[in-house]
């Protein structure tokens, strides 16, 4: 039997929400016929002609609350004020409720309805325009990393991938059952008491099981030219010391991306981020990465700047491989270079430590306002769209997410990377956290 | 998208939640406008003025910055009403530049007041500079059509226009950081160095060995070339020989002896009644660096006469303070100071590299960017103004000459909100494409990604290699990617 309410997740007993259809359907009413209506974009407008019966006292409370029921979730649509109403529906004996955000309701009477009512009788439309699927409630998704499997309680990261180091968690397909991309809610903890969380990248690379996770970060030691140095600061024991002095655009290193990793990204975007063993101090610092195929460069990116100080440097969109090409018999050899610019023929040294390809299936960015302290946390909320800050459990606003969620795919794995930078504007790669993830089944049909 | 804080910190961001509407480029600045809509039910009227002033950032899906800028004008929808407040008319340092009152038929004299300031004002928004002019007033009518305007203007302003129907939204209008360039106005005169009040006397030269020699001394504040000098000059009689002047080096306040360069003028060209202005042209210019002293010494190339000579118009009233007058007299062979004292009517003109101008008018002009990269164009124009101009428009009419061959300038802002200026690539040397469903692609044939644009850049056309690369100057984002050439 379907049952038919409509609601709020912040009240969320099962008394709490106005039962239209089933067994919790409000005295009074005795009849709710729904039909989801056919939409192709993200909203869509239905009907639910409701049919009332009993006195007139009863029918009235039905309306008030309604109407109350109406007023709240248009009020939190158009002033955010309260909280996000939603039509819950139980199509089938599973148990499982299913969610979908009210944007906008009203309620009309149906034809004659002034002579019905006189007769103990009505017809009502509830009239809705709603978000185009539904989302269950929250399930605890486990995690995983290379040591640890089916984490639920946080599973810990550092700032950096190497043996015995995770950046990133994976979530497995077969924990995670939807039929669209699944909202999630990752909760990050810091668990570093020397480095305050500023700001936070996560990307993640989604591939189902025709495919596997290409290699994400590139060491710099394994790139061409410079001086390696062991430093236990260093991502996997070492980072290559450049040295170099020529005026303008120097072609730094280069590393070579293998035809299986290639292969792997079928054209995905990554953002790489480069990593530096040390700061510099240098001023004018420019960086620019390009990739290069038997010899001929196919792809220059733009140029960014190396801000002295800054642990970090951030590049814009690489797609993998780079070109124009059908796919179906794989990349030829492409290297990935990095350019730096520099003014006069002084010499100059770079510790460079790491270049990670951010995956940017799902991507986010957090930019910190109030950097977290050791056991601080940060929520981000993909069926809410919201990112925020915890702190001993009371909300506050901490970081501006420039987007804001992340959604797993269904029938894919998801390899979820992060990388920290500290209140220093460092990204050491010690700085760690735990997390731990929740989802939501989403589907459009019932 | 990101709005920070007025000091370009990272702050909390307005609860309302915005799309973006337009976005346009150009490549007189980069980041041109952009419009933000966002559902206004829940503001209040006034509620997002904080806004303004601030800088904005908007990103594309993949986070990477696409348009920069600041938010000048915030326009609440209020039913059937809109309204707008806007810096756009604000203005917080004011000036009157006016002509006296005047006699029936005569000109009145060009001044000007001081600036009058809001201070608290630019505290919160930094300065915005308005010049008002006006026609026939005193000083005092001066500074009070100042004071109301400061007055009236000093703040944000507010405009309320009525619409056919309801609208309930709010819209943010940003623009790029370029436009704060129209905040301030400059006046470059390096350019020109003179001295051109009515004549009170007038000076032989060439009599006798007295006035063998004239020489006025000048000192440039900004390293110049000089192109022309004028001075006011009759003949007396009919010289055959040409007046001449040169440019020559100080020696301990007088001149030295050692031209730098010199021109002739012939006798021919040079009338016999009043005193008009007779143009001496370097060709190569002569180059001064700033601040070095030298001597416009004018003589003639004959030998003196008492029946054929010149005159020249001087000011006795020394309106000049930037030199001194002197006269070689061959009888006592020396430099003397002429009696009584006077200066010479000169008009020196000077040209300098736009691409130097722009750096000294960024500089002069600038509140908000950080830093300007140009580089010299080879293209020469006389920095100098007569009335003040906004940056802006002193950047633009720079940037509009182009470089020595003939190419366009590009000027963006970029991300680290500094004012780079590069010449126009050749077209063919590394052309960006655009294919039939409107994509656009760089130079090697990588898609762009959203909102990234082919500003100042040729773009061809994929299938239509008949057709020529058009140069992109404007792009318009309005869900789609519009480039005009």
């Amino acid at each position: 039997m379907i049952n038919l309410a409509i609601g709020d997740l912040y009240h969320n007993p099962d008394y709490a929400w106005m039962g239209l259809k089933g067994s919790s359907a409000m005295s009074g009413i005795v009849g709710a016929n729904y039909e989801s209506a056919i939409a192709f974009g993200n909203e869509v407008d239905e009907e639910i002609l409701l049919t009332l019966k009993g006195t007139h006292a009863q029918m009235d409370t039905v309306i008030q609350a309604l109407e109350q029921k109406i007023m709240l979730a248009n009020r939190y649509s158009e002033d955010r004020i309260g909280y996000p109403h939603y039509l819950r529906v139980m199509a089938d004996q599973s148990g499982v409720f299913l969610y979908s955000r009210i944007l906008n309701a009203s309620l009309m009477p149906s034809k004659k309805s002034i002579t019905y009512y006189a007769g103990g009788s009505l017809g009502m439309v509830l009239k809705i325009r709603r978000k185009n699927c539904f989302d269950s409630d929250e399930v605890v998704l486990p995690i995983s990393g290379s040591g640890m499997g089916d984490v639920t309680t946080g599973l810990p990261l550092v700032n950096h991938d190497d043996s015995g180091h995770d950046h990133g968690f994976y979530a497995y397909q077969d924990d995670v059952e939807t039929e669209l991309p699944a909202p999630l809610r990752l909760e990050i903890t810091n668990t570093d008491a020397s480095n305050t969380l500023k700001d936070l990248i996560i990307g993640s690379f989604q591939y189902d099981v025709l495919s596997t996770k290409p290699k994400l970060v590139y060491e710099a030691e394994t790139g061409s030219g410079g001086t390696t140095v062991s430093s236990s600061d260093a991502s996997n024991g070492s980072y290559q010391r450049h040295t170099w002095s020529a005026e303008g655009w120097t072609d730094l290193t280069y590393w070579s991306m293998s035809l299986s990793d290639l292969a792997k990204y079928q054209g995905r975007a990554v953002r790489p981020v480069l990593r530096l063993a040390n700061v510099h101090a240098y001023d004018g610092l420019m960086m620019k990465l390009s990739m290069v195929s038997n010899g001929v460069t196919i792809w220059m990116g733009n140029e960014v700047p190396a801000v002295a100080g800054d642990g970090f440097v951030e590049f814009g969109v690489l797609r993998i491989p780079a070109g124009e090409t059908l796919g179906t018999n794989g990349p030829y050899t492409q290297d990935l270079h990095l350019h730096v610019y520099k003014e006069g023929t002084s010499s100059v040294t770079l510790d460079l430590d790491d270049l990670i390809l951010m995956p940017t299936d799902s991507y986010t960015k957090h930019l910190g306002l109030v950097p977290l302290s050791q056991n601080n946390k940060l929520i981000d909320d993909a069926f809410y769209g919201v990112s925020y800050g915890e702190q001993a459990d009371y909300e506050m606003s901490t970081h501006i997410a420039l987007n804001k969620g992340h959604f797993l795919m269904p029938k894919h794995n998801g390899y979820f990377v992060v990388f920290m930078v500290n209140g220093s504007d460092m990204a050491r790669i010690s700085q760690s956290i735990s997390v731990k993830a929740w989802y939501r089944q989403r589907r459009r049909i019932l | 998208m990101v709005f920070l804080d007025r000091d370009f910190a990272r702050t909390s961001q307005p609860e309302v939640e915005f799309t973006v509407e337009t976005m346009r480029w150009t490549i007189e600045g980069g980041a041109e406008t952009a419009v933000l809509r966002g559902d206004g039910r829940r503001v209040a009227v006034g509620e997002l003025d904080g806004l303004l002033r601030c800088p904005v950032e908007i990103y594309n899906g993949l986070d990477e910055m696409v348009w920069w800028g600041f938010v000048s004008t915030v326009q609440y929808g209020a039913g059937k009403r809109r309204v707008s407040v806007s810096l756009e008319e604000m203005a917080n340092r004011i000036m009157v530049r006016y002509t006296m009152l005047a006699p029936a038929g005569q000109m009145g004299e060009i001044c000007q007041t001081g600036w009058a300031d809001d201070l608290v004002s630019q505290a919160v928004y930094g300065v915005k500079e308005l010049i008002l002019e006006r026609d026939g007033l005193d000083e005092q009518s001066a500074e009070q059509v100042r004071d109301m305007a400061l007055a009236e203007r000093s703040k944000p302003q507010v405009t309320v226009k009525h619409l056919g129907e309801d609208d309930f939204g709010v819209r943010l209008v940003c623009a790029g950081w370029m436009d704060s360039l129209k905040w301030k106005y400059v006046q470059p005169t390096a350019g020109m160095i003179a001295n051109s009040p009515s004549q009170v006397g007038v000076q032989w030269l060439g009599y006798n060995y007295a006035d063998l020699w004239l020489a006025q001394s000048i000192t440039p504040m900004e390293d110049i070339a000089i192109q022309m000098v004028e001075v006011r000059l009759r003949k007396e009689g009919t010289p055959t020989d040409s007046a001449r002047i040169q440019v020559q080096t100080d020696n301990a306040g007088k001149p030295s002896g050692t031209s730098l360069g010199q021109v002739l003028v012939s006798p021919s060209i040079i009338d016999s009644e009043g005193y008009p202005w007779v143009k001496f042209e370097f060709d190569p210019a002569v180059e001064i660096a700033q601040g070095v002293k030298v001597w416009l010494v004018l003589g003639r190339s004959g030998s003196p006469s008492t029946v054929n000579f010149y005159l020249v118009g001087v000011d006795e009233s020394m309106a000049f303070a930037g030199g001194e007058f002197r006269v070689y007299n061959h009888v006592v062979t020396n430099w003397v100071k002429r009696s009584p004292d006077c200066d010479l009517l000169f008009r020196v003109t000077a040209t300098q590299d736009t691409g130097v101008q722009m750096e000294t008018a960024f500089a002069d002009g600038n509140q908000f960017l950080d830093g300007v990269v140009v580089e010299e164009t080879g293209v020469e124009s006389v920095p100098y103004l007569a009335r003040p101009m906004t940056c802006y428009d002193y950047l633009n009419r720079l940037l509009g000459m182009g470089i020595i061959s003939g190419r366009k300038l590009i000027a963006e802002v970029d991300w680290e909100r500094r004012l780079v200026v590069r010449e126009q690539e050749e077209e063919g040397q590394n052309d960006f494409y655009v294919d039939e469903d409107g994509l656009f692609y760089d130079h090697l044939n990588n898609r762009m990604e959203e909102g990234m644009v082919p500003l100042g850049r040729w773009v061809r056309v994929k299938g239509l290699v008949e057709m020529p690369a058009n140069f992109v100057e404007k792009v318009e984002w309005d869900g789609q990617l519009k480039a005009q050439s």
